[in-house]
């Protein structure tokens, strides 16, 4: 099975996806991204580079969601200079504390 | 550029200084430690349906599987001092049921700098009551630049029911630290504006402030009616009359966002997210594939009210209206280019509408006191190029907007400089920004050079602008955007 974190990898990722071609899930399980290293760089890094295109990627990332998580993710402070890998920690916690 | 350009001003434009952080964090949120090659937090999950370890180390590792055989791994709770015995650490590959396990495994889009170390559900991997840390050994680890250490050892955090609001706390305030664009550019910025008066310093000021806001934090009505908001400023102002755009606005905004997808595969990938599947199947992957088909995969209502006001020595008052403001966009999706070494999107207004009324109009008695209604429309292109291994970078932004008045409005007469005119009908706005950043350091600092066009008019005073502007920006070479 998934764990709370291999789940918030992969809606991030996915939310990526959405919000900007040139990210790319390449496989799921385990999961890998391209770019390789998607998690280690910006929103800007990767074409989620103003409010628009960052509210494409909150709102797909909501949607993604269980239910009980969303109002947490709605309420992520989130800027182009973000390291997308501080999402997933972040979404991770709150899938956890749903599932705690 | 053939100008006569009789004085050369200098900007000083002191924006914010990173402020230093004196405890590093990880990403993750927690205390770390200063050894290159480590690890640099860990913390233990006890769910109702799953135990599982995440270790962030201090670099990136070569994710070599023969690194994590549980035979080479040692854990065990603090205080109680009790061990996970090596036959309840899972494999990277455990039986796929909803009931199984979490795997083993490095984090791949992590650059393997993550580790989960997937536990069996029962009494061996439980912590004893009073145990608050859990403690790792790992024999070796092949870094990713070639360097083998071991054995890595670290200590972590448990965190269960009572206590998971606190792991939830420390990775929303990694989030909330990380640096912005704002606080590592624009240290100290150069500008030229091209023409510059015959006296008098020249320049353009352009500032915007924005805090926003969640219906996440609100009750559940106000998220069906909006997404985020943001209340802020921006204001538009020169120093000389042909390139003073005479613009401020202050106020509140409510934006909605209806994604442009496939509901059913958007579905299917919410289904693996969710608890209790078993590993996600290729119809996820089909699902994602088919997401990504659309060019256009976001519309954004946006609606406000704001204040303009016409800036003009230290007054806001000369003419100031009072404006409702409603705005459609559609977003394009962000487009690769040149090996995904670049990218380019853009968002089009198609139809947006500013209805108000006038506040203030204090430079005639004959002025517009009316109400106003204008429709508005426009677009905005956003490039970005950076080589593949290099640091030098080319960023491009534009951005025109074409309002049209239906009311007459108050406006600058062009012979006197003063708001004792009126207008109607048609008024463009352009504006573009062309950076390039070098990888040159100067005092930590990254220089580069800005180019910046803007023409036409915008309310409340409909000032007619055309300006050029070459700067320098230094960008701070700290691009720490990690939560530390």
């Amino acid at each position: 099975m998934l764990s709370t974190f291999d789940r918030a990898a992969l809606a991030v990722a996915s939310a990526c996806a959405i919000a900007s071609s040139f990210v790319k899930v390449v496989t799921v399980d385990p999961l890998a991204t391209l770019p390789e290293k998607l998690f280690l760089l910006t929103f800007g890094n990767v074409g989620i580079d103003d409010d628009a295109h960052l509210a494409t990627f909150r709102t797909s990332l909501v949607s993604l969601l269980p239910d009980k998580v969303k109002p947490g993710a709605q309420r992520m402070p989130l800027t182009r200079d973000v390291m997308i890998g501080l999402v997933v920690n972040h979404v991770d916690a709150l899938i956890a504390q749903v599932e705690a | 550029m053939g100008c006569d350009m009789k004085h050369i001003s200098l900007t000083l434009v002191v924006l914010f200084l990173a402020a230093s952080v004196p405890a590093q964090q990880s990403g993750s949120g927690e205390a770390t430690q200063a050894n290159p090659y480590g690890i640099s937090s860990l913390h233990f999950k006890s769910l109702a349906r799953e135990r599982h370890i995440l270790v962030y180390f201090t670099a990136q590792t070569a994710g070599d599987r023969s690194d994590i055989n549980p035979a080479e791994i040692s854990i065990r709770f603090l205080p109680s001092k009790k061990r996970i015995p090596q036959n309840s650490i899972t494999g990277p590959n455990p039986p796929d049921t909803t009931a199984s396990s979490p795997a083993t495994h490095f984090v791949g889009p992590f650059g393997n700098q993550v580790l989960q170390i997937g536990l069996i559900q029962d009494d061996s991997t439980r912590p004893e009551p009073g145990d608050t840390q859990v403690e790792i050994a790992i024999q070796r680890i092949h870094f990713a630049d070639g360097k083998l250490a071991g054995p890595v050892t670290g200590l972590g955090a448990i965190y269960d029911k009572a206590n998971i609001q606190e792991l939830v706390d420390l990775t929303r305030k990694a989030l909330a630290s990380a640096k912005t664009k704002e606080e590592k550019n624009q240290f100290v910025g150069l500008g030229i504006a091209i023409p510059s008066p015959a006296s008098s310093t020249s320049g353009n000021t352009d500032i915007s402030f924005n805090r926003d806001f969640y219906s996440g934090d609100l009750a559940e009505t106000a998220r069906r009616v909006f997404d985020s908001g943001s209340v802020g400023f921006v204001l538009k102002k020169g120093n000389e009359e042909k390139s003073d755009p005479r613009h401020f606005e202050a106020g509140l905004k409510l934006r909605k966002v209806f994604l442009l997808v496939d509901r059913r595969a958007l579905e299917t990938i919410r289904r693996s997210i969710a608890s209790g599947e078993p590993s996600p199947t290729a119809a996820t992957l089909d699902a994602l594939t088919h997401l990504q088909r659309n060019f256009l995969r976001g519309i954004i209502w946006d609606n406000g009210s704001h204040f303009e006001g016409d800036v003009k020595e230290f007054k806001l008052t000369n003419v100031s209206n009072l404006v409702y403001d409603t705005v459609v966009q559609a977003a394009s999706v962000s487009r690769g280019f040149s090996g995904q070494t670049g990218f380019w999107n853009f968002r089009l207004m198609p139809v947006g509408l500013e209805l108000g009324h006038n506040l203030t109009a204090e430079q005639t008695a004959n002025a517009e006191r009316g109400s106003l209604a204008r429709f508005k429309t426009g677009a905005q292109v956003n490039l970005h190029y950076q080589a593949k291994g290099s640091v030098h970078r080319v960023e491009f932004e534009a951005l025109s907007v074409h309002r049209y008045l239906f009311e007459k409005e108050n406006a600058v007469d062009p012979k006197t400089n003063k708001a004792v005119a009126t207008t109607a009908g048609n008024k463009n706005w352009f504006e573009a920004d062309l950076r390039f950043f070098f990888g040159l350091l100067i005092l930590k600092n990254r220089p580069g050079l800005k180019v910046s066009y803007q023409r036409g008019y915008l309310p409340p005073t409909y000032s007619f602008t055309k300006s050029f502007n070459v700067g320098i920006v230094f960008e701070s070479a700290d691009d720490d955007t990690s939560g530390r």
